[in-house]
């Protein structure tokens, strides 16, 4: 049975991939994490300087997720680059978040990982706040994301896969923008725009006051996403956002997804990836399939009659 | 080594309304764990809350068995409290960097507030030896808030207790109890070390009496996390130096010079 994924020229032994943010810059769960049962797994988003990221709390639980305000706190691409990188001593992909407040930042920093060797791919998180634009994500309209993908292409020959947040208007378009720039696949989705109130105190748990919804709450709305993007455009979809079982992975295969994402289900069990991968073979087993390719988006193929409610 | 493996419960019992002693099998841990150092829980029972929560380990028996010690403040611990023997915990640990023993000094000083007491209590245990006096200061808000755990006596270990009220030992807090120590023994500041662990507020009086008479101070703190092992950033604590440590894998115990008080209390 072959598990094997193709991101650009890069090859994945399996379709799991570790998704920012969760896997630090790579080694911190060195000797927790069976890391041969993943394709690839993504680091922090780097940014060209360090960024300090967001006054706690950081993090709340809200039952069927977490909401998170980190802030992109990360060493900056210089400290990444001398120190981080080099150490990094995974057996699976490395593939590399990238951020920035403006185009150019996004340019500047692709153009750092051009022949550093030990990444694979870069992973670009247009979901950082445009600031010229009053700090809304560049992913939120087509035009911001062009803009962004289309430098980052010119400045890497590495794949280039676009992490596409959620709640954007015309999702098709902007997943045909970044595909028209040049991305090599799309990350669908991030995290979902949420809150919490401590009711007590009367105010945000979050010191970041807003923050993003992972976890099984999102699973079945990211499931939706995936189906749209994977529809509308002909690169590999990566399906992102509460997978936590190996049924939750095949459902995303099944709505077209080449590959996809874990990340807050290692948080409350760091056996999953290996059981997800396990359950993925028995499947593709009992079904007989040989290849990912077999099964991808069987359950794609059916138009969308059913509206919003 | 810090791994993940599954705690079985030995023990859970009510040591007085609304905090437990917990003592839990786990190999894994139990051998290498340090006084300081904590574990990550999740409850494999129904109902459990996404994440895992944190507990600081407050006895070992550097074989098989760890205590912890934890007061019902939410759906997790809430839950906790109604485990019996022989369920289970999917556990990582042993986590963080515990508290670093002065040999050079001839006191210690552990300071508790409220729920602070089982790091200190492990402290207490594995270090008495290493110093000619220690004392252990317990402060809270009533006798009924006082918490001093069922095995607690520790040869060796002066007990001071303070409550607000009065309803127990001195009237004062737990920073009085210090202030009565540090300044009674008249002793050279090189002499004392101060560790500490409680709230917030407390721990930063705590640090700034501890700055003003020159004495070294290492305090365990607490802040919401997720991951335990420095990878996700979420248990953010404003340093002094400028930007964050985080409380999982800097800490959770630091000098109490490293951190910016007056930041972290605006939080």
């Amino acid at each position: 049975m072959n598990l094997e994924v193709k991101i650009g020229e890069t090859v994945l032994a399996t379709p799991l991939v570790g998704a920012s943010g969760l896997f630090g810059y790579g080694n911190e769960y060195e000797g927790l994490l069976d890391f041969t049962s993943f394709g690839a797994i993504v680091t922090k988003t780097v940014t060209l300087k360090p960024r300090q990221g967001n006054p706690p709390p950081r993090i709340v639980d809200v039952g069927v997720g977490i909401i998170n305000s980190i802030g992109l706190e990360n060493v900056g691409s210089s400290v990444f680059l001398g120190e981080v990188l080099p150490a990094v001593d995974i057996p699976c992909k490395l593939f590399v978040s990238i951020g920035g407040e403006t185009p150019e930042e996004y340019r500047k920093i692709a153009g750092l990982f051009t022949g550093s060797g030990r990444v694979d791919a870069l992973e670009v998180n247009v979901s950082c706040p445009n600031v010229a634009r009053g700090g809304i994500a560049f992913g939120s309209d087509p035009e911001s994301t062009y803009r962004v993908v289309e430098g980052v292409r010119v400045e890497t020959a590495l794949p280039v896969i676009v992490k596409i947040p959620p709640l954007v208007a015309g999702l098709e378009e902007v997943c045909r923008a970044a595909c028209d720039a040049g991305a090599d696949a799309l990350t669908i989705a991030n995290t979902y725009p949420a809150m919490a109130i401590d009711i007590d105190r009367a105010r945000p748990v979050l010191g970041g006051v807003t923050g993003g919804l992972s976890g099984k709450a999102v699973k079945s709305i990211s499931l939706a996403l995936v189906w749209k993007a994977a529809g509308s455009v002909s690169v590999p979809v990566i399906g992102a956002g509460g997978i936590e079982t190996a049924d939750d992975a095949i459902e995303f295969i099944l709505a077209g997804a080449s590959a996809f994402q874990i990340g807050s289900v290692v948080l409350r069990d760091m056996g999953a990836p290996s059981t997800i991968v396990e359950g993925l073979r028995t499947y593709m087993q009992g079904k007989g399939y040989g290849n990912l390719p077999d099964f991808k988006g069987k359950a794609a193929g059916e138009e969308d009659t059913g509206g919003e409610e | 080594m810090t791994c993940c493996s599954i705690a079985k419960i030995v023990d859970n019992e009510q040591i007085r309304n609304g905090c437990y002693t917990m003592k839990l099998e786990v190999p894994s841990i139990a051998g290498g764990c340090t006084p300081g150092q904590f574990v990550l829980l999740r409850g494999l029972v129904a109902g459990w809350p996404y994440l895992r929560r944190p507990f600081s380990i407050y006895s070992s028996d550097g074989e098989t068995k760890v205590d912890i010690v934890y007061k019902v403040v939410g759906r997790a611990t809430s839950i906790m409290s109604g485990m019996d023997a022989g369920e289970e915990f999917d556990v990582v640990g042993p986590l963080g960097n515990g508290f670093t023993p002065d040999e050079t000094c001839t006191h210690a000083v552990a300071v508790a507030g409220g729920i602070g007491i089982p790091p200190l209590a492990f402290f207490c245990q594995k270090y008495v030896d290493l110093y000619e006096h220690t004392t252990l200061v317990l402060g809270a808000a009533t006798r009924e808030e006082l918490l001093v755990p069922v095995g607690l006596v520790v040869q060796g270990v002066k007990m001071a207790t303070y409550t607000e009220d009065g309803s127990k030992g001195c009237r004062g807090t737990a920073l009085d109890g210090l202030a009565g120590v540090i300044g009674e023994t008249a002793l050279e500041k090189d002499a004392v070390q101060v560790i500490a662990c409680g709230p917030r507020e407390m721990l930063s009086e705590v640090a700034h009496l501890c700055r003003e008479r020159g004495v070294a101070c290492q305090v365990s703190v607490e802040e919401i996390m997720a991951c335990g092992i420095g990878a996700c950033l979420s248990c953010a604590v404003p340093a002094s130096a400028g930007g964050y440590l985080h409380a999982c894998k800097d800490g959770p115990v630091f000098d109490s010079s490293e951190i910016d008080w007056e930041r972290w209390l605006e939080t």
